[in-house]
């Protein structure tokens, strides 16, 4: 059963359609990675399933209850790009704040530190939210999105602005969260840490999801890379032409019969290997594909 | 709800500390005092003022209206919101007129009564005056709060009747005259202590009226 549902969004800003018939589900203990350029709608999205944001078109339903209702803010956590916090409060402050919302006495307590654990804020907890840099803003972010044992996180650019190491502790925290049944939608410029982290990616375009499906069924596609002695008048069918020569995706076909092509082209192939797609690999197809369109 | 309200009321007393707002605060019950006006204009001032000043320092700043969107992806509403903000903001002119009119007891030759009750008239008006202040900051920030707090100090102790006086007549002055009748003034809460019904009425009608209207300003800014 899915956690979230959202069928047919859409949602216009003016003359500007920022969300065009946009469908997505989460189910309990995924992540799923929402990837896409800047302008894409990613954080429209994120917006209109937080209920930040009311839809033109089309439903959200969160844990069974629409968008934005009390029910659905009990059952799903937002932690924004660029959040602000009551200026004035320490990081321990800001939790409590928040936790208030969720619980009372002894058991808002135990939400603070768990929220403070979860983020590793321990070290910062005793200083004001309004002086934290951007790495600590998002640790927060994260960290109050998460409070009250929250079945479902929308995540916008949380990993950004964090160290190497922390970025590694935070991916593995957020495995753990997926492990309890959490669902996780994360937006991220961070296609490392999607590739790692989701299981299902997202990729938005214009406002419309351009290409979406299972991380290890999109990367188990193949590509063949050419290294040519000069550069090519004009590719074969099916190449495209990158800085050191060729390079196709085989699908279901085979090196032998690409290669043979080449030289049939008259192409002097110097070198030649296969790899695996990356998730930006896919990124820029399906963004090429769309602008093709 | 209760527990939504507590949680905004306790961002007050951070800020009475760790801002400016304790010193303004500090300043504003001093001069009143050292000018030493009736006990009932003493408590309207300080408590009206004060909750301008409250109201601008909790929930004016472009941090906090900004702050606010996140607050409300969590499980509270935004009259929790609002009505939390409004008793922190409230409490504080309340304190305020409790330590205006305490240090005016010293000086004080009347009767004890009359100086509960114009401490109970200066409380009620700086609830008002938070409740229409509350919704006027989440509307337009804290330049209406300058407003606000530029027209009970100086405009507000004026009557209808007298402000046409002041203006002498004309569209400005009957324009004038409607915004002294509707927004919470001082010339009208002078009755509070007297216990008249009508000033009461108002007062409560700000009150309760504001909050709901900075509930709504809040609902439209957040959820769009």
């Amino acid at each position: 059963m899915s956690l979230l549902d959202a069928r047919d969004v859409s949602r216009s800003f003016g003359a500007v359609h920022a969300m065009a018939g946009v469908s997505l589900t989460l189910v309990p203990g995924e992540i799923v990675g929402l990837v896409g350029p800047n302008g894409a709608g990613k954080t429209t999205l994120m917006r209109l399933l937080a209920g930040t944001l009311r839809p033109d078109g089309g439903t959200i339903t969160v844990a069974g209850h629409g968008a934005g209702s009390l029910h659905a803010r009990r059952a799903l956590g937002f932690a924004p790009d660029g959040a602000v916090f009551p200026p004035t409060l320490t990081v321990r402050e800001v939790l409590d704040y928040y936790a208030r919302f969720h619980a009372a006495g002894a058991g808002r307590r135990a939400l603070v530190a768990e929220a403070l654990d979860l983020g590793a804020l321990d070290e910062v907890a005793g200083r004001r939210a309004a002086l934290l840099s951007r790495g600590y803003v998002q640790r927060l972010a994260l960290a109050q999105a998460a409070l009250g044992g929250r079945r479902i996180l929308l995540l916008d650019e949380t990993l950004a602005g964090l160290d190497p190491l922390v970025r590694r502790r935070q991916c593995d925290r957020l495995m753990a969260l997926a492990g309890t049944g959490v669902a996780v939608l994360l937006s991220s410029h961070d296609l490392t840490a999607v590739e790692r982290l989701a299981s299902r990616v997202l990729i938005l375009a214009r406002g419309r999801v351009v290409r979406e499906g299972s991380m290890a069924g999109l990367l188990r596609e193949r590509v063949l890379e050419v290294v040519l002695d000069a550069p090519p008048r004009e590719p074969p069918p099916g190449f495209r032409v990158t800085v050191f020569g060729l390079e196709t995706e085989l699908g279901s076909g085979t090196v032998e019969a690409a290669l043979a092509l080449c030289r049939a082209h008259r192409l002097a192939v110097r070198a030649s290997r296969v790899r695996l797609k990356s998730l930006e690999d896919l990124v820029l197809d399906a963004l090429d594909d769309d602008t093709a369109r | 709800m209760l527990q939504c309200i507590l949680a905004e009321w306790q961002l007050a007393r951070t800020r009475l500390v760790r801002s400016r707002l304790g010193l303004w605060l500090l300043l504003l019950v001093t001069g009143f005092v050292l000018v030493g006006r009736h006990p009932v204009i003493l408590a309207l001032d300080t408590g009206m003022l004060a909750a301008v000043l409250a109201v601008a320092f909790t929930a004016g700043a472009d941090s906090d209206r900004a702050a606010l969107a996140l607050t409300l992806t969590h499980p509270t509403t935004p009259l929790a919101v609002a009505a939390g903000r409004w008793l922190a903001a409230s409490s504080v002119a309340g304190i305020c007129v409790g330590l205006a009119c305490g240090a005016q007891a010293g000086r004080w030759d009347g009767d004890a009564a009359e100086l509960w009750r114009a401490a109970a008239g200066g409380v009620a008006a700086a609830g008002a005056t938070a409740a229409c202040a509350l919704a006027l900051v989440w509307a337009g920030g804290n330049a209406a709060a300058g407003l606000l707090f530029l027209y009970v100090f100086v405009i507000s102790g004026l009557s209808p009747p007298a402000v046409a006086v002041v203006l002498g007549g004309g569209l400005a002055s009957r324009m004038a005259g409607v915004v002294v009748e509707v927004l919470p003034g001082v010339w009208r809460y002078a009755r509070l202590a007297g216990g008249d019904s009508g000033a009461w009425l108002h007062a409560v009608s700000w009150a309760v009226g504001g909050v709901a209207a900075a509930a709504l300003v809040l609902a439209r800014r957040t959820r769009r």
